[in-house]
């Protein structure tokens, strides 16, 4: 067992902290809302971690909650702009969100190291860390399900006029919401940046982004399993898939596509699906 | 004393299209009014424009002497103005009981209760229940508290839209068409139903196109047509309006 733990902690990391990530995209899909902020969030949070554990000599966990704090209020801050937007409008503001947040990173050399990145990142994140924060967000969003705040983001999922009418700020619910995805998305940069030796600008682009929101689609965006099972699968399908490069991104593209259309509740519909196939 | 609700000259224009000209009008505390007309006479936009789902493109809304015209929808629930729509608009997948306590002014849980499930979150939880029932009860669908609204009956659901609505402890009760899909003994007990309101405090503004029910229950009926207000006063007087009557029969020829 620990052998396996050892040859594969990599993976384990990866999973871990993909699925908290895939948590911030969750919360926000519960209201309809597809973001492809989380790559920009996360430079914020990696960086800024990254500067104060390595040059200003902070330890970990102030630094952790430093890169939180700032992703929280970037989020805040964009969330105030881009909310009002509708459906896709929404996706392409935050998309340039992300894409503005990498330019930066690309040309602030002094604290980013530019193309070339950020070498001799100390390795402060530690597997148990990951799964201890990850239950404590799984945790947080199972506690604002189970309340009535929970039955309101279900409303305004459905009906937000409805639930406006009943007296609620559904505006100023979605900036709240956003504003936690924001936490965890700082959070969770500033564990990857500790996770690895070195950082990139391109590390928390568009393709960060788009695979944090389709981890939740994939695995079920209704249940607090799905972002867990969407972001292994997603580390663990291109590991299994090493064999061949181009096969890769096309198989994945297919599993996609497949669980789109056949999985509507995402993987975590399948057990539910092969019942009723043998019951039949 | 000031009437609770008073429209001046209020219109609405989509487009080219006055869907609203000039209505003036006021709902005086206590009372039950009526406003019809025919289809496409603009009560579901004046419906709109008053709980601030629409915004009017001209004139003054005043509620207790107050400007109100273009505040959103949840500032003015907040300030007394609930409603129902003419289209359902119940969350299928929440129970009834849910839809009712979503609209509840009760103080709700504070993060803190929530997110370290403290002992008062039970205690909140369980007063919101509480007066849910008793809301459902009142409307007569105290039976269907924990069955999901997207299963229920139109007239159940009706009766429940009726009771989130009073759940934010309106002044005003914007009813629109609520008796549409009910069966008659169902009318029956709505009419009973909207006759008690005012005695709670509350008042009405009813659209509907059920005339015995309008008829039987308001203290006064405002008429539009195609957007203009043709005739206002007690229902037998607008019941024999010549006016009225043509905008429903049209004009006669012979």
């Amino acid at each position: 067992m620990t052998d396996l733990f050892y040859a594969y902690h990599n993976v384990i990391d990866l999973c871990l902290l993909n699925s908290m990530l895939a948590f911030g995209c969750f919360i926000l899909l519960g209201v309809n809302l597809f973001s492809l902020a989380t790559g920009g969030l996360m430079a914020i949070g990696a960086y800024l971690s990254i500067w104060l554990t390595m040059q200003q000599g902070w330890s970990f966990a102030p630094a952790l909650t430093a890169a939180l704090v700032a992703a929280s209020l970037a989020a805040f801050g964009l969330g105030s702009l881009v909310l009002r937007l509708r459906g896709d409008y929404f996706t392409m503001a935050t998309l340039a969100f992300t894409e503005v947040v990498r330019i930066i990173a690309l040309n602030w050399d002094s604290v980013t190291g530019g193309a070339l990145g950020v070498f001799g990142i100390p390795q402060l994140t530690e597997t148990w860390q990951l799964a201890g924060l990850l239950a404590l967000v799984i945790y947080l969003i199972w506690a604002v399900r189970h309340s009535a705040v929970g039955e309101r983001m279900r409303a305004i999922a459905a009906d937000e006029l409805a639930v406006s009418t009943a007296g609620h700020d559904v505006a100023r619910f979605k900036l709240a919401l956003f504003t936690a995805s924001g936490a965890i998305a700082g959070l969770g940069g500033g564990l990857a940046a500790h996770l690895n030796m070195f950082i990139a600008p391109g590390d928390f682009g568009f393709l960060r982004s788009v695979d944090t929101v389709i981890a939740p689609v994939l695995g079920g965006v209704w249940n607090l399993a799905g972002p867990v099972i969407g972001a292994s699968v997603l580390v663990v399908l291109p590991e299994a898939l090493r064999f061949s490069a181009q096969m890769r991104e096309i198989l994945i593209g297919v599993t996609m596509l497949a669980v789109v259309l056949f999985l509507p509740a995402g993987l975590v519909g399948l057990p539910k699906l092969s019942r009723r196939r043998a019951a039949s | 004393m000031t009437p609770l609700l008073e429209l001046r000259s209020v219109s609405r224009h989509f487009g080219g299209v006055a869907a609203l000209s000039n209505v003036s009008f006021s709902l005086p505390r206590g009372a039950v009014i009526g406003l019809i007309g025919p289809n496409g006479s603009g009560k579901t936009t004046l419906m709109n424009v008053i709980s601030g789902v629409d915004a009017p493109t001209d004139g003054a809304i005043l509620l207790d002497g107050a400007p109100v015209q273009g505040l959103p929808a949840n500032l003015l629930a907040r300030r007394g103005i609930a409603r129902t729509f003419q289209h359902i608009r119940l969350i299928p997948d929440l129970t009834a009981l849910q839809n009712v306590t979503l609209a509840l002014r009760t103080p709700s849980a504070g993060a803190l209760d929530i997110l370290l499930r403290l002992p008062r979150l039970g205690r909140i939880e369980r007063d919101r229940r509480a007066c849910g029932l008793k809301l459902l009860d009142q409307v007569g669908a105290g039976q269907h508290a924990d069955t999901l609204a997207g299963g229920l009956s139109y007239g159940d659901r009706r009766r429940i839209e009726i009771a989130r609505a009073l759940a934010s402890e309106p002044r005003l009760l914007l009813l629109d068409e609520p008796a549409a899909g009910m069966t008659h003994s169902e009318r029956t007990s709505l009419r009973d139903l909207i006759a008690g309101l005012p005695e709670r405090g509350l008042t009405v503004l009813l659209v509907e196109h059920d005339m015995d029910l309008v008829m039987g229950v308001c203290d006064e009926i405002h008429v539009l047509n195609q957007g203009n207000s043709i005739a206002s006063g007690k229902p037998e007087a607008v019941r024999s309006d010549p006016k009225v009557i043509e905008a429903y029969l049209g004009a006669e020829d012979a």
